[in-house]
């Protein structure tokens, strides 16, 4: 009985201090959509200045990081690929957003959240700002990257933000062709520091 | 105080407050019943001819061919036969003279009505040639004709008969049937606004329209040009410098034109780009006709000037595409455009060209340079000869005249897409290039307009191939539009008319083109639907609003379609795919527009108004209804994701399609037939394996349905894969017949229009089996061949679907991707499945 306590307190402990954030991120939910080809990654969207890049689920079994779909980025010069996630994740003053992403191809990707702060109800936010990791590792096998950043109070216009709503983002610049799989994001709060 | 007066001007019940006016008013009564009422001229009363239409002795083709229209018209009015006499002295009553009286400039015409005599006159040209009303080919030209006396004659229908041209045959001929026909009097010249004004309607709206009605709405538009017809047309070099070519072309026969052997005066750069050249068919077999001139060569330059100096000198050149004649008093101008293509020269001197500007803007400065060369040289053959070509997409801007200035003899025709203007984008762009050119140019040359008034029509007919289609209707958009050519100067226009939708704003363009700063824009859209719908027409005139509002309103496309564009002249393919033209059918908006057209229907009608609504409802509403209705069919049944397939690695085997091994390859199902049901048990197997360097392809159909019908075309009975990299345009086409035959052909955009070539692609080997148990064949194909646009790379993607037509009784067609088209396989291209070549 004693063991079982123990072991439920440390899980509790443990989903206390980092919590795995469902973002899709294994682009394995999937549905129609009908401006993109084909099936599309639930919660994910494109960004306006995206049109022209091709993005969308690739579906080669055999070529996917795990799982049947990952998610491939493609620009021709110039353009850019620049998908976001929706809903948005709820952190605080002191959380430590890990981002760890598998990718392969070649490509200068980043990625990172835009940052808005709230203080009483999250439908009233207001926009902070954005924090993006320095481009990734990309080449002709799979890599792992990973990019983490604590949050921190902030001020604007006169008031204090300690609670955040965060936007993950996923941005090809340029030319290039990347596939993305794997994509978590994993929450600490300050116990976990 | 009340007070009455009658039409005759006598007062009755005067009060006595108002005798002190009691003179004054008398006087104006008399005076206005004078001016107005008394000068009324009645040529025909209860149905009997009180006129005689007279025409000279020796009458121009223009004059014999108006007094026919004026008799019949006014027989359609009054049932009453006006004769037609050549002959003074047998004239009755009031006599209306058709033609000769006076001189007149190019296409001025004048009306004189007098109790006395009524003239209809107008600067014809010197064509005496016989009419025959029956025989549209012996009616007046409906280009390069003088023919002002036929203005003048539908001028004085219109404005003082009160007959509108609304449609083909005596059903377009709008009026009200009376036994008396009265006219006042008035006398006045008159030019038309623009002096070009053409109409190319893109097909017949009703299937029972002949010849001599197409001659006669051409006639009763008014629809002629006098100088500035232009269009693509270098093609007569190549006739003489490229190679002997075969057949004819616009009335000369080709063979024998050919001089020498001059492949300097051509686009370099170019191999197998045959299919892009629009004279391809002239030279058969020929892999490297050049798509387009070598602009900075001199001998092109040369040429295209003594072909203008030629065909102004009154000269036939063979091969020459348009030969304006000159007309006295007109200024001349030649066309000059390069082929329809953006294939551009890419030898040394060209890529020196103007090679600090940018690449987007570059071309458009080759161009002008090379007419303004042109220019030059023809000016010097003879100074009347003008050059005209066209801004055109690539050229389409107004060039910086601090790096060309454009040469004084140069006519210029921009080429606008108004049917897409209420895109926000296409239109800020379009209408800023408009209005520099119109700032910088119009007081200098004349400036026209190539006007597209084709979509979203183009997209269902001919782009995208859903067919029935949501119109986009703008009378009013386009009413503003004419008005602010017509204010800025606009010499003249030609537009290209979706028929079947747009006939109305089009009729609007054509009478504000014609009738200038004087037209009544409201009252000419008002009259039509009064004229041409009679007791209908509010209720067509509100649905009109209705649709123009909805269609006009960027707010109702998605964002990104409205936010997108393609900077060139026609914005073709740009908007309406069928999912962006039918979500614009919303069932609240059906049920509104239904309903106009319910009450329109409801309304008591003559037969032709009857007959004109019904062509409305069949030609334009019905579709739009029928169209919404299959598309949320064929929504429901492309529920299901476009399918997924790897090809399987395969060791080098050198295109050889015997070495391919398709043991390990799991084979993709054509499973859907064409009405959307699934059938996988008979379905034939598409096996795909790739070595790096050829994509192998493996064809496995069971039974002798192949083999039985192998005389009919491959397009009948045969295999079709349909390739490309996005869910548009380009695709390659590979189609296979029973007998093993492969046809290879290429579809892609050049300015915004579909263009299907055969191509050859070299090394592709296929084998062959059909007989009564099965079709089978093996072919290898190159990678980097499979795409006209870019090259697929081991580990890429590429987007396919795959057809087996059966066309031919029990047959049933099916497909890989299931795509449920009216049986045109490029109508789903979002339905493309994905193919991934192993890395």
């Amino acid at each position: 009985m004693k063991l079982i306590f123990t072991i439920f307190s440390l899980l509790w402990a443990f989903c206390a201090f980092c919590m795995e954030i469902q973002v899709n991120g294994d682009f394995e939910k999937c549905s129609l959509h009908k401006n993109e080809v084909g099936l599309w990654p639930d919660n994910w969207h494109r960004s306006k200045g995206s049109q022209k890049a091709l993005i969308e689920v690739y579906e080669n079994a055999k070529g996917t990081h795990s799982g049947k779909y990952a998610l491939s980025l493609e620009c021709e010069p110039g353009e850019r690929a620049y998908i976001f996630h929706h809903p948005l994740i709820r952190v605080g003053s002191g959380d430590t957003p890990d981002v760890t992403v598998w990718m392969k191809g070649v490509g200068r990707v980043v990625t990172g959240f835009v940052v808005y702060g709230y203080t009483d109800d999250p439908k009233k936010f207001v926009h902070i700002s954005s924090v993006s990791s320095k481009p990734f590792q990309t080449g002709g096998k799979w890599y792992k990257n990973t990019f983490t950043f604590q949050m921190k109070s902030r001020e604007k216009n006169g008031k204090t933000y300690d609670k955040f709503l965060l936007m993950p983002f996923i941005d090809l610049r340029g030319e290039g062709s990347v596939v993305i799989d794997a994509y978590s994001i994993n929450v600490r709060d300050k116990k976990g520091e | 105080m009340r007070k009455f007066f009658t039409l005759s001007g006598i007062f009755i019940h005067l009060t006595e407050l108002e005798q002190v006016m009691k003179f004054v008013f008398l006087f104006a009564a008399v005076f206005i019943g004078i001016k107005v009422f008394s000068k009324d001229i009645a040529i025909v009363r209860d149905g009997k001819p009180l006129a005689t239409i007279v025409l000279d002795t020796k009458p121009t083709r223009a004059a014999q061919f108006a007094a026919f229209e004026l008799a019949h018209v006014i027989k359609l009015i009054t049932k009453a036969e006006l004769p037609i006499t050549r002959d003074a002295a047998s004239v009755r009553g009031i006599p209306i003279y058709i033609g000769g009286h006076g001189d007149f400039a190019p296409e001025e015409y004048m009306v004189l009505v007098q109790p006395e005599k009524i003239i209809l006159s107008g600067n014809d040209g010197a064509d005496f040639g016989k009419v025959d009303y029956q025989n549209w080919k012996t009616f007046p030209q409906n280009k390069y004709a003088l023919k002002g006396t036929t203005y003048a004659v539908y001028d004085f229908l219109e404005k003082f008969c009160d007959v509108r041209f609304v449609f083909y045959g005596d059903n377009g001929i709008a009026m009200r049937e009376r036994p008396t026909l009265s006219v006042r009097s008035c006398n006045y010249k008159f030019i038309p606004a623009m002096s070009t004004r053409q109409f190319n309607f893109s097909r017949d709206p009703a299937a029972n329209v002949t010849k001599r009605d197409l001659a006669l709405l051409d006639l009763r538009w008014r629809k002629n040009v006098l100088n500035g017809e232009v269009n693509h047309n270098t093609w007569s070099i190549y006739f003489r410098y490229w190679a002997q070519a075969t057949g004819s072309f616009y009335g000369a026969k080709l063979n024998g034109l050919f001089i020498e052997k001059h492949p300097e005066y051509f686009a370099q750069g170019y191999k197998n780009k045959s299919q892009i050249c629009a004279v391809h068919s002239k030279f058969p077999g020929d892999k490297n006709l050049p798509p387009q001139l070598c602009p900075s060569h001199p001998f092109p330059t040369e040429y295209f000037a003594n072909e203008a100096y030629e065909v102004f000198s009154g000269k036939f050149v063979p091969g020459a595409r348009i030969q304006p004649p000159r007309i006295k008093g007109v200024d001349y101008y030649y066309p000059i455009l390069e082929d329809d293509n953006k294939y551009w020269c890419k030898c040394a001197k060209c890529r020196e060209m103007f090679k600090n500007i940018s690449p987007k803007l570059r071309h458009g400065y080759i161009h002008f340079d090379w007419i303004n060369r042109i220019a030059r040289t023809a000016k010097k053959l003879d100074p009347q000869i003008g050059i005209i070509t066209c801004a055109y997409s690539d050229s389409l801007f107004y060039p910086d005249p601090g790096i060309l200035k454009l040469e004084p003899n140069i006519a210029v025709r921009l080429c606008l897409a108004i049917d897409s203007w209420y895109h926000p984008g296409l239109y800020k762009w379009q209408h800023k290039i408009y209005k520099e050119w119109v700032k910088n140019e119009a007081k200098k040359r004349p400036l026209s307009l190539w006007l597209y008034m084709l979509c979203p029509g183009f997209e269902a007919k001919k782009y995208y191939r859903y067919v029935d289609f949501f119109p986009v209707l703008y009378p009013w958009k386009a009413a503003q539009y004419f008005e602010e050519f017509v204010n800025d100067g606009i010499q003249g226009y030609y537009s290209e008319v979706d028929s079947s939708s747009q006939w109305l704003e089009a009729y609007v363009g054509n009478r504000i083109a014609f009738e200038g700063k004087n037209a009544d824009t409201d009252k000419i859209i008002n009259d039509y639907f009064t004229m041409c719908y009679g007791a209908a027409g509010e209720n067509m005139k509100q649905f009109y609003r209705e649709m123009e509002n909805i269609s006009c309103n960027p707010a109702n496309y998605p964002p990104k379609v409205m936010t997108n564009f393609r900077k060139s002249s026609f914005a073709g393919g740009v908007i309406h795919t069928e999912q962006v033209n039918f979500g614009l059918a919303s069932a609240r908006r059906l049920n509104l527009l239904q309903k106009f057209i319910d009450d329109a229907k409801s309304k008591e009608l003559t037969a032709p108004e009857r007959s004109r609504l019904e062509w409305f409802i069949s030609h334009v509403w019905a579709p739009a209804v029928r169209g919404k209705k299959n598309f949320d069919k064929r929504e429901r049944l492309r529920n299901v994701p476009p399918p997924a397939a790897r090809a399987g690695k395969n060791r080098k085997a050198f295109g050889i399609p015997a070495k391919a091994d398709f043991s390990d390859t799991e084979p993709i199902l054509l499973e859907y037939l064409l009405d959307g049901s699934q059938d996988k048990k008979d379905a034939p197997k598409i096996f795909l394996v790739s070595d790096g360097e050829y994509l192998y392809v493996k064809y496995s159909e069971k039974g002798g349905t192949a083999y039985n019908n192998r005389r009919l075309s491959v397009w009948k009975n045969g295999i079709e894969f349909f390739m490309g990299y996005r869910q548009n345009y380009p695709l390659r086409q590979i189609a296979i017949a029973a007998d093993g035959s492969m046809q290879v052909i290429q579809r892609e955009i050049e300015g915004g229009v579909p263009r299907i070539s055969p191509i050859s692609v070299s090394g592709v080997k296929i084998e062959n089996i059909c007989d009564e148990k099965g079709w089978h064949f093996t072919f290898a194909f190159p990678l980097s061949e499979i795409l006209p646009d870019k090259k697929i790379e081991p580990g890429k993607r590429f987007l396919m679907n795959v057809f087996r037509s059966c066309r031919f009784e029990g047959g049933k067609s099916r497909s890989w991707s299931i795509s449920n088209g009216k049986g045109s396989y490029v109508q789903n291209l979002e339905r493309m499945g994905k193919v991934y070549i192993p890395e």
